[in-house]
């Protein structure tokens, strides 16, 4: 409990006294976490609106491997990253790894799944002549589209957030190919471990206070969206 | 001038055939309706002739120019519209529903204010311009999806019962104002329905679709006097429909056997013909006693009274001979008759009031 205590104390001050170290694995953090929820949010509506709207032979087996895709474990995802872009990897010769784009293709790995699975659910939920109906009126392909997502926005959303909460929770993949490097590829969930792993508990939960902190003020925003929609 | 055609139009479900239709042309200003019984094809037909089905086989033109070759599906689908039974509107103002399909045909904003103000007006709904579309009423919901229609100023209005979901106090005022509209802009209507009332009032052609076939394309007064199947028969509001065999037939007037009875009826047909006997409700009349001696009543059958529905001036009455058969009397009749359920009951009909066609 005095550890908590201590944590919750340290953490403030960190956050108050705008530790440079903090400041630096926070904004890290916000930054791949958003760019890779950016890239998977626009991979993952576009996919799943293809998905929903073309159907063929296959959208049955693409549907479940995107749904076996949001098991994926953040280890494993990290491993097959380590693996494409390892110096002997068919990628090696772009020598990303270990910097924060690694980071965000391992979490792009990720989320991609999560997002294109919520939204395909989404999409699928709109009635059956909705689609023809707005074609039916003249919409090209690209206004479908911009009518679809905008009338399941709320959905959409939930499912970006949904994306956002597995990349800014994930330790495996980006401690693999980002390798905690110091001011370069430390994040809030690396630097949590490093720190446990020191001994160093009251710096660990402060870290994790603060994710907490941001996982917080991130669904507060969710909710006042929610709460506008209606 | 011909606004629409059809060429030997398939489509497939599995092996069934959804749609068979050779040839089919609609001309400018028609007002058509398609009837059938479910999954006859109406809403295939209709989804076909919009360009909203990839069917197997056939051509749609449009002033005689092939879709998807002399002018493209998407210069098409922006000179029609379509409505079906649910609205579909989207989560948003009743203003923007409406904006958002001319936004689509990129009309400039200003046109857009005008045209969603003129349309709003024209179907009494001015007052629901700034509403959210979640709260209207199921009436007004549709009113709007017609706004969303009108406004495009369609060549060709598609609507696949449109009016099914909407309560009869309302849709009578909706009928009337949209049946203005479509004559005062020279709008081609495709319509189709269930409610025989509809189609009246809106449609001055009527095809009828079985089984994927166009087994009959007439007009009202056609369909009215002489129904081509079971279903035109019942939509045109026949509710005894029976199936029989001619026994006999001389000097136009047939013997044909339903079940135990027989029926008399008029027409030339051959001993063995199966026929479909429609027999309309207020030709048929009830006594407690047989009165077909002494008069040109040529059917008289005993049976026993199976329902009574009170329908305020008249009741309808069905009564049990071997097979159903309904009749709707006066209040009067009913109380002098002093008529109960499972009371024995005469019904007779004139021969020359029972309509029959060939199956």
């Amino acid at each position: 409990m005095e550890v908590l205590f201590k944590a919750v104390k340290n953490a403030l001050f960190l956050l108050f006294t705008f530790d440079r170290d903090v400041y630096e694995i926070i904004f890290l953090t916000i930054k791949v976490c958003l760019t890779s929820t950016i890239i998977s949010a626009v991979l993952g509506i576009t996919t799943a609106y293809l998905v929903s709207v073309k159907k063929t032979r296959q959208s049955s087996l693409l549907i479940t491997s995107i749904n076996t895709g949001m098991a994926i474990p953040p280890v494993l995802a990290g491993l097959i990253i380590t693996v494409i872009f390892w110096r002997s990897g068919i990628f090696g010769h772009f020598e990303i790894l270990y910097t924060p784009l690694a980071m965000i293709i391992a979490q792009v790995l990720i989320a991609y799944p999560v997002v294109t699975a919520i939204s395909l659910s989404a999409i699928n939920s709109l009635p059956e002549k909705f689609i023809i109906q707005m074609i039916g009126l003249g919409a090209n392909k690209i206004q479908l589209f911009f009518v679809v997502i905008r009338e399941l926005k709320g959905q959409i959303f939930c499912a970006i957030v949904a994306g956002f909460g597995s990349v800014i929770s994930e330790v495996g993949a980006s401690m693999m190919v980002g390798g905690n490097i110091k001011g370069y590829t430390r994040v809030i969930t690396t630097a949590t471990v490093t720190e446990t792993s020191r001994g160093n508990l009251e710096l660990a939960f402060a870290y994790g206070i603060i994710l907490l902190l941001m996982t917080f003020v991130i669904n507060l925003l969710f909710v006042r969206f929610q709460q506008r929609k209606k | 001038m011909k606004i629409i055609s059809v060429s030997a139009l398939r489509f497939f479900s599995g092996k069934r055939h959804v749609l068979n239709i050779d040839e089919l042309s609609i001309y400018k200003g028609e007002r058509v309706c398609v009837i059938g019984e479910n999954g006859a094809g109406k809403t295939s037909l209709i989804l076909a002739m919009s360009g909203l089905l990839n069917f197997e086989e056939g051509d749609i033109f449009f002033y005689d120019k092939k879709i998807g070759k002399d002018i493209s599906k998407s210069h098409y689908l922006k000179r029609i519209a379509i409505v079906f039974q649910d609205p579909l509107l989207v989560n948003d103002s009743v203003y923007n529903n409406i904006a958002m399909v001319l936004r689509f045909r990129k009309i400039s904003n200003n046109q857009i204010k005008e045209r969603v103000n003129n349309v709003l007006s024209r179907l009494k709904i001015e007052h629901l311009l700034n509403r959210n579309v979640n709260s209207l009423s199921g009436g007004e919901a549709q009113r709007v999806n017609l706004a969303r229609a009108i406004v495009l100023e369609p060549e060709i209005l598609f609507m696949d019962e449109p009016f099914s979901a909407i309560d009869s106090s309302y849709k009578d005022n909706l009928i009337s104002d949209l049946s203005e509209i479509i004559r005062e802009k020279n709008i081609t209507l495709i319509l189709s329905t269930h409610d025989r009332y509809e189609a009246f009032r809106i449609c001055e052609r009527f095809i009828v679709l079985e089984k994927g076939q166009i087994v009959s394309d007439t007009d009202q007064e056609l369909l009215l006097s002489s129904p081509c199947n079971e279903f035109s028969a019942s939509f045109i509001g026949y509710e005894t429909i029976l199936n029989g065999i001619v026994e006999s037939c001389e000097e136009g007037t047939y013997i044909a056997k339903v079940g135990n009875n027989k029926i008399f009826g008029v027409g030339e047909f051959k001993g063995g013909d199966r026929l479909i006997i429609c027999i309309n409700p207020e030709n048929v009349a009830l006594s407690v006693k047989p009165i077909k001696e002494d008069s040109s009543i040529r059917n008289c059958l005993k049976g026993v009274v199976t329902e009574i529905n009170n329908l305020g001036y008249y009741f309808r009455v069905k009564v049990n001979c071997g097979f159903e058969i309904v009749s709707n009397i006066t209040k009067k009749s009913f109380d002098e008759l002093k008529i109960e359920k499972n009371s024995p009951i005469y019904v007779e009909f004139k021969a020359v009031s029972v309509h029959s066609f060939k199956k």
